[in-house]
């Protein structure tokens, strides 16, 4: 009787365990890493073979190299936010406020989680942009610390969303009014003819809908009204995109839709945005942000995995080791944690299918050097090509200029939890036109197992009060 | 009862230590789908020659020191190696598996479906993340078929180590102590 019961639940736990594995539910499956602490302990007996396949960088030129890509990474950074910076001068009753985006709360992709190093000049309901480019809107502010310094924690509200809503008028090549409309909302791309990868945003009550082509660019009433938070009038002139008409008319309707064919990538391409606010006196001085990492020890340097090429980092989420962490070797991106348990964290490298990573493109010129930045949002890796580059999946939704394919070294973007912008993955080529692309990227430590590794820790944060509402 | 104990650590520490041979092994490049599974060859072994006691926590432990190095879900893994072992022991109640052909036969179909299994997984974990197909980055054709054929080589060199060396694996040092029989 013992025995069968004891067989019976042996069979029920075999069976959970398959449910599990088909459909993840993170909250067992965090119990589950914690009864698993014990794999560290056999992780721990392989340590004999746990530095086999690692290359050891030596001499000048290793150094050498390894000072140009911090010089190109430094470059980088002030690109991007040069990048984020609008090509025309701001009035001056308008205070711009750089922030990095940090993620997604929640998995919502229609907000925006960024970090504020100026504290106090951030309201709700102040408009957020990019270059030229309108983004969203101010919808949450909580002041918090990071790494010791005083910042603000802030959710955009994109114009993607559902109930997004933003005045505009659409301008023709002379710059003339055509009409007035209301932008807010994502429409199927493939009813204008675009590929799925592109981003149309819906466009409400036009006042004329003859319309065949124009520019969106946001034009609000100016002057707070009473009572409300709507601050978006400081965002007037940014453009939205470019207007599109649908191929067919509206089934309920019978009317050919409009829409605004997206100026930059709202679901993998924004980084670094701009805060729209009005001056105000006393503002705290700029805080300086030092992202914490700490040296990473691997169980070994291989997956027995058939077609994985995961690592097993020691160190976890007991270490302050997140999902997503960044793990990396110098200025080079090696992979990413995708699991963390008590001890033991999972690390997805570059080779491995499926890996995601944020990513910006600084092409190149003839082969020279230059410092023209492309947001290519998100890459996925596909493996290693039978000649030892790596093969990664670019969904193209901000599409490249030309007709011919273009050099690029490829690095890190921000935006997601854990990821630094300008760890550099490696160099490509770039091909024009709408995607999905395949690129063939050379890595710059080629196959090869680095020595030394790096981990990105939690952001030592804590958020000391809310703030939201009018203020 | 220590020397069970004892057994159990040393199957853990041999567990660990092929695991990870065989993931040195596999970065060879393209031939590493041809190495064999010897972790999962010691399961499928376990539970057709030691005593039918032994079949689910032979197959834990191993999935355990399989889980300390790789990065697949552990919960697929566990279903994985403790589903081979509990169906081998109630295969046994009426067939005759201890031989070396039909342990090379089954060894064959288990490691093959093992690698069926966790491709499917990747897969499923992959739609439910939105990342879709995408992430299985695996050359050609239809997912399953290509999640079939992937795992065959290794499914066949598997076989191959248990039908000639099952019995030599089973004589790794400290296995033998979980032959005894436990006194009731």
């Amino acid at each position: 009787m013992r025995a069968n019961r004891i067989r019976t639940l042996q069979v029920l736990s075999c069976l959970a365990c398959a449910a599990l594995a088909l459909r993840p539910v993170p909250r067992v499956e965090r119990i589950l890493d914690g009864a698993l602490v014990t794999t560290r302990a056999l992780a721990g007996l392989a340590a004999p073979f746990s530095g086999l396949g690692r290359v050891r960088a030596s001499g000048e030129e290793a150094d050498l190299r390894a000072l140009a890509e911090r010089d190109q990474r430094d470059a980088l950074e002030h690109a991007v936010r040069r990048s984020a910076e609008p090509s025309q001068d701001l009035s001056l009753n308008v205070v711009p406020v750089h922030a990095e985006v940090i993620g997604r709360p929640r998995g919502a992709l229609d907000v925006l989680e960024v970090r504020v190093d100026r504290v106090g000049l951030v309201r709700v309901g102040q408009p957020v942009v990019t270059g030229d480019v309108y983004v969203g809107t101010v919808s949450s502010v909580r002041l918090g610390t990071h790494s010791g310094a005083r910042v603000e924690h802030v959710e955009v509200s994109l114009v993607t969303g559902r109930g997004a809503r933003i005045g505009a008028r659409v301008v023709g090549e002379d710059g003339q009014d055509l009409a007035r409309a209301v932008v807010g909302g994502l429409l199927e791309p493939v009813e204008f003819g675009l590929p799925d990868a592109g981003q149309v945003l819906c466009v409400h009550f036009p006042s004329l809908r003859s319309l065949q082509s124009g520019r969106a660019v946001v034009a609000e009433p100016e002057g707070v009204a009473a009572g409300t938070s709507d601050h978006n009038y400081l965002a007037n002139g940014f453009e939205l995109g470019n207007l599109v008409v649908a191929e067919a008319p509206d089934e309920r309707t019978r009317q050919r839709l409009l829409g605004v064919q997206a100026g930059v990538d709202y679901a993998g391409g924004l980084y670094q945005v701009l805060i729209l606010t009005r001056p105000r006196r006393g503002d705290a001085p700029l805080a300086e942000r030092k992202p914490r990492w700490a040296s990473a020890r691997l169980a070994l340097r291989a997956d027995p995995s058939l077609g994985r090429a995961g690592r097993k980092l020691l160190r976890g989420s007991w270490g302050d080791v997140l999902p997503g962490a960044a793990v990396a070797t110098g200025v080079r991106l090696y992979g990413r944690v995708s699991r963390t348990g008590p001890w033991t964290s999972d690390v997805r490298t570059l080779h491995d299918p499926g890996f995601g990573v944020p990513a910006i493109a600084v092409l190149s010129e003839s082969g020279g050097p230059s410092l023209e930045v492309h947001v290519l949002g998100r890459l996925v890796s596909l493996g290693q090509a039978d000649d030892g580059r790596l093969r990664m999946a670019w969904r193209a939704s901000l599409p490249l200029d030309g007709d011919e394919p273009r050099p690029a070294r490829l690095w890190t973007g921000s935006g997601e939890q854990g990821m630094d912008r300008g760890l550099l993955i490696g160099d490509s080529w770039l091909p024009p036109g709408p995607g999905p692309h395949e690129l063939l990227v050379d890595l710059p430590q080629g196959p090869a197992e680095p020595a030394e590794l790096r981990v990105r820790l939690r952001d030592l944060e804590r958020v000391a009060k809310k703030r939201g509402g009018t203020q | 009862m220590r020397s069970r104990a004892l057994g159990y650590l040393l199957l853990a520490a041999w567990g660990s230590w092929l695991s990870a041979g065989m993931g040195l092994a596999g970065r060879w490049g393209a031939t590493s789908v041809f190495l064999p599974d010897p972790v999962l060859v010691l399961v499928v072994l376990i539970a057709a020659k030691l005593p039918r006691r032994e079949a689910f926590p032979g197959a834990l432990i191993l999935a355990l020191a399989r889980i300390a190095f790789s990065i697949d879900p552990p919960v697929a893994i566990l279903a994985s190696y403790l589903g081979a072992a509990l169906f081998l022991r109630g295969m046994r109640r009426g067939v005759e598996i201890q031989g070396p052909l039909m342990r090379g036969l089954l060894c064959t179909a288990i490691v093959w479906m093992d690698a069926f299994w966790l491709v499917g997984v990747r897969a499923q974990r992959a739609v439910f993340a939105g990342d879709g197909g995408l992430a299985l980055g695996l050359p050609g054709g239809d997912t399953w078929l290509r999640a079939a054929s992937y795992g065959a080589p290794r499914a066949l060199t598997s076989g191959l180590l248990a039908m000639i060396f099952g019995a030599a694996l089973l004589r790794l040092p400290g296995l033998r102590l979980l032959e005894r029989r436990r006194g009731y």
